[in-house]
């Protein structure tokens, strides 16, 4: 169940933005991608501003650690929109489809109890990201920092 | 109204719960964007204490 607003309330720049995507991708703007337009003052460009910094700006991690860290993160909250399109950008980074889905693959096999990986608390998830990391360092590709 | 509590996304119920508390979409649509801005940031927070912990093991290894 969705706010009915956020299916209609756009401006004229977004609703013109959501048309074309259509036009050319033959898909619906994906309801993720679209919350980003309504009332951007209160969330949108905020959201915008601060992914753009974490997942692009200058990192110890490449694009690609990056993607493939929130790949595994929206894997844990469920978000099939999200997994399929950190999951693409990330093969897209490393140039490895195969590598990535068999590193996301593997840590989900590794975890001894899936469910004790979702514990919030410390040393739940994120940890489980962080040794993803480590496992792929040496996938690294220097063209795929961010600049 | 009750919290998601641990729970990672916001359901159908947690809508309609809002919607019947009388809510518009306005401040539906605020609650949802500062109930996930609390589990990112309760995330971001585990992943740092998370990261502590793995970096102490390795000076300590």
């Amino acid at each position: 169940m969705r706010p009915a607003a956020l299916d209609c309330d756009y401006g004229l720049e977004p609703k013109v933005l959501f048309r074309l995507i259509r036009v050319f991708s033959g898909y619906p703007v994906p309801d993720a991608a679209k919350i980003t337009f309504y009332r951007p003052d209160f969330f949108g460009a905020q959201m915008k501003e601060l992914t753009h910094e974490a997942m692009r700006n200058p990192s110890a991690w490449s694009v690609g650690d990056r993607e493939l860290l929130a790949a595994y993160v929206a894997k844990l909250n469920t978000c099939p929109f999200c997994v399929g399109a950190h999951t693409a950008t990330a093969s897209r980074a490393y140039q490895d489809r195969e590598r990535v889905a068999a590193a996301l693959a593997e840590l989900e096999g590794c975890l001894p109890n899936p469910e004790a990986a979702r514990d919030p608390g410390p040393g739940g998830p994120l940890l489980g990201t962080f040794e993803l990391t480590t496992r792929l360092g040496s996938c690294d590709a220097p063209e795929s920092r961010g600049s | 109204m009750t919290t998601v509590g641990l729970r990672r996304m916001s359901t159908d119920g947690d809508i309609a719960a809002v919607k019947a508390a009388g809510f518009s979409d306005d401040q539906t649509f605020e609650l949802v964007v500062c109930a996930a801005v609390g589990e990112a940031t309760r995330q971001y927070q585990s992943g740092l204490a998370a990261l502590a912990a793995a970096a102490a093991d390795l000076e300590a290894g």
